[in-house]
Order: C-alpha cells, then sequence, then structure tokens
C-alpha cells in the first residue's frame, strides 16, 4: 500500500532533493526494468533506452541524468526500499504511477503538498495519523482538518 | 525593484518566454515541464554567458540560487531577478523568507512545496506548458497561470469573515461591507480574510477549485446556532492585497449576527497578510 507522511519527516532515511539524489546512486538495474521504461515514455514523453542514453523527442539524446525529477522519484521509489523519498518532486502526472507502485508493494513516501490523486477509489494510508483513506474526499479533508502541512522550520 | 519583466532564455532545442510580475512568483505543475531544464541552462548561462551557447533576453540579470551563493547574492546585489530550483532546503527557512521580504530583487521559486513564510500572491503561480509557436528546431515553452477563472474584480463582498479582531477585521471596519470576526481552532493558522458574496449553504462542504482560484481543497463549514451548513463552489481572489473567498449567491443565506463561522481552510498556496510587519495593506502580499 501506498503509504504518504504528509509536512516535515524527520527520518535519517528522507532524501529531500531526489533529482540530486538519483544522479548520484541510480544503479543500471533499475533503467532496464519496463517499468521504469513505461513511466520515462508516460511522464517524459521519451524512449528510455538503457542505463546511459534517453532518446527526448525535444532534447535528442541525454544521459539519465537529464530526466525529469518526477520520474526520477518514480524509479527510485519503485527500486529503493532503504529510503522515504519525497515525493513533491513528483507533479500531479505521476500521482496515478504512486498509486500504481503502492498496489505492487508497500511504500512509504513524504508530500508537502497536495497532490492530485485522480484514480479512485484508492488506498492510501495516511503515516502521520494512520488513517487509511480512498477517496480523494477522504485525504484532501484528512490532511486539511488536521493541519498536516502546516508546519515550518 | 518594480514593473514586470520578460526573461527569453534559449539555445538551439528549447526557448523560454518568462513574464515575471510580483516579487515572488512561483513555477510549479506536471513533472517534465521543463522547469529544471529551465535552470539548467539559466545556470549554465551564469557560469559562461558568452561561450555557453545560451541567450538571455531581459531588462535585468537573472540569476540561479544555489545553497552555496544565496546568502552572498542576496546581501550583495539589487535589482535582479534570482530563480530557485526545487531541493533547495533553504527556501523553507526563517532566514531566506526575512532576506526576501527586505530584498530589492525579484524571486521565481520553482516548488509545489508550501511555503508560509513568503508572502506570495496566489495570482503568481504559474506552469510552465509548451507553446503553440513551436518551431522546427525549436520547441518554445511559456507561462501559464494555474489558478485563474477568478471572479469579476468589481464583484463586492457582503460579509468579510477575518480571523480574529484585529489587524484584517480593523482593515475592512473601515470597509462598507459586514466584519465578522471568528476565532480559529488550535490547529488552524491561516484564515487572512474571507469574504462572502451572499454566503450560501450547499450540499456539500468539500470542493476542489479546479481552476478557480486555489491549488487545494477545502472543507468548510459555518454552524449557525445548532444547524450545521456547508458551502460548495468556492471561489477566492485577491482583493486589497488580501485573500478573499466568495460565495455565490444560491438557496440560503447566512446570517450574520448570531453565526459562529468555523473555517477550515488548508493549502498550499497563501497569502500571509496579516503576519507581515508594517505592511501596507493596499499592497501587501502583491
Amino acid at each position: 500500500m501506498l503509504s504518504i507522511y504528509y509536512g516535515l519527516y524527520k527520518g535519517e532515511n528522507y532524501i529531500d532533493n531526489p533529482d540530486l539524489y538519483f544522479d548520484n546512486t541510480y544503479e543500471d538495474a533499475w533503467l532496464e526494468d519496463p517499468h521504469s521504461k513505461a513511466m520515462v515514455k508516460d511522464i517524459d514523453k521519451s524512449e528510455l533506452i538503457g542505463p546511459n542514453l534517453v532518446i527526448s523527442p525535444v532534447l535528442g539524446s541525454i544521459p539519465v541524468s537529464r530526466l525529469s525529477g518526477g520520474v526520477k522519484t518514480l524509479i527510485q521509489i519503485a527500486h529503493d526500499p532503504e529510503h522515504v523519498y519525497n515525493a513533491s518532486a513528483c507533479g500531479d502526472n505521476c500521482a496515478a504511477w504512486l498509486l500504481r507502485i503502492g498496489k505492487e508493494k508497500d511504500v512509504l513516501v513524504r508530500l508537502g503538498h497536495q497532490m492530485r490523486f485522480t484514480e479512485e477509489p484508492f488506498d492510501i494510508r495516511i503515516e502521520n495519523t494512520g488513517q487509511v483513506v480512498h477517496t480523494r474526499k477522504e485525504l484532501v479533508t484528512a490532511v486539511i482538518s488536521q493541519g498536516l502541512l502546516e508546519e515550518t522550520l | 525593484m518594480k514593473g514586470q519583466y520578460d526573461v527569453v532564455l534559449y539555445n538551439n532545442k528549447v526557448h523560454y518566454h518568462l513574464t515575471i510580475k510580483r516579487n515572488i512568483t512561483i513555477l510549479r505543475g506536471d513533472s517534465a515541464s521543463g522547469k529544471s531544464e529551465f535552470i539548467r541552462l539559466l545556470a549554465q548561462y551564469n557560469g559562461s554567458p558568452k561561450s555557453s551557447g545560451i541567450s538571455l533576453i531581459c531588462d535585468r540579470e537573472c540569476i540561479v540560487l544555489n545553497e552555496g551563493n544565496w546568502k552572498l547574492y542576496l546581501e550583495t546585489y539589487r535589482e535582479r531577478i534570482f530563480f530557485i530550483d526545487e531541493g533547495n532546503d533553504f527556501l523553507r527557512t526563517k532566514e531566506f523568507a526575512d532576506a526576501v521580504k527586505g530584498a530589492d530583487n525579484y524571486f521565481v521559486i520553482i516548488s509545489r512545496e508550501n511555503f508560509p513564510n513568503l508572502p506570495y500572491s496566489v495570482d503568481e503561480i504559474y506552469g510552465l506548458r509548451e507553446g503553440k509557436y513551436r518551431e522546427a528546431k525549436r520547441v518554445y515553452n511559456e507561462m501559464y497561470r494555474i489558478y485563474g477563472n477568478l471572479p469579476d474584480p468589481q464583484q463586492k463582498p457582503e460579509i468579510v469573515i477575518t480571523e480574529d479582531s484585529n489587524s484584517g477585521n480593523e482593515f475592512f471596519e473601515n470597509d462598507d461591507t459586514y466584519t465578522l470576526s471568528f476565532n480559529v481552532e488550535a490547529s488552524s493558522r491561516a484564515y487572512e480574510a474571507y469574504a462572502f458574496n451572499k454566503a450560501t449553504a450547499g450540499n456539500n462542504g468539500y470542493g476542489e477549485m479546479e481552476g478557480s482560484g486555489y491549488t487545494a481543497s477545502y472543507a468548510f463549514t459555518a454552524t449557525e446556532s445548532s444547524d450545521k451548513k456547508s458551502f460548495t463552489n468556492i471561489t477566492s481572489r485577491y482583493e486589497n492585497g488580501s485573500l478573499v473567498y466568495y460565495i455565490p449567491a444560491g438557496k440560503a443565506e447566512l446570517t450574520t449576527t448570531a453565526a459562529t463561522v468555523r473555517g477550515l481552510m488548508r493549502s498550499s498556496d497563501r497569502c500571509w497578510l496579516w503576519e507581515r510587519d508594517g505592511c501596507s495593506l493596499g499592497d501587501a502580499c502583491r
């Protein structure tokens, strides 16, 4: 199931900048996974040829370090269970993929904004409270009414 | 630093045209829309303007801020446009917020996060999209306002609800609208000013303001005596520097005299008008 921690996550295994972290830690095997290729195709509209090459319709041949921050984050969430990633690096066009990953395995991510999960019903566990929600209304109401995004540095 | 500035940045593959109107502009939106690519190009241009192969056209110098340079640059530079990519920890700090408030620069922040310490307008939250002028060799990227479709600016609220009886309430008392203050729950913080245009009870108290003013979603209930009434179809816009929420006329009208109004409003975009010291109400949050 997809679990989301809203607000400032303070765990030692938290990665706040998954875009940068990916560039220095990705494993080739992650980029040979058909799911990763499908994510890159869907989000970046590009072809992930392999660990060293992406074909972008705009930028041409580029290294994987120039994939979008959103798709890098998705790939890490799907393949690296050791860390909690900041999913606010993902746009709303990544929401369906987060739910899809959550259907396959238990993952915990952090959000600092209200992502729009449009594919209802879903199973999302709000890590802050343990509440499991199934609709956008439930999710948004829970986050709002409990002030989960209120904390600041 | 005042006025609006066009920023044109391009190389042989991509072309960006941004129009920066206020001191704080937020860029967000879908992944892979070119936000970070813009920062990458600008950083390369900053490092080597003449030999980067990148062209920048702007009446002001445009600079990428990062963890290593932001303090020095903010202390040193005036009348610059600073661009900041997501992932920079300093964005959420009070130290940065204080520096922004005292700076004579513009800031363009790429992030989806909350920045409750920063006084930015919901009108200045943009996304990037591929423009309609696509050349054979180059993709043209332009800004679009994420929260458009705002109500008629001439619309006048009949009731204004503020967080408490202080600042916001005092301001609107000088207006000829009816002002009602209310206490916020302990867990609540940001209510600023809520204006009602013929407050109306709807069928449900939940909604998401798609394209009508707010990123987030809201739950809003008004309790009048023991009867709970909920509102829907709320829109928002800035008025007199304050974020104002409108509830359109409809079936029932909120009685202002005996009402205890409790709002539950959260969003990733807020105006913190009443937390600013010494601000001018007319131009705060702008």
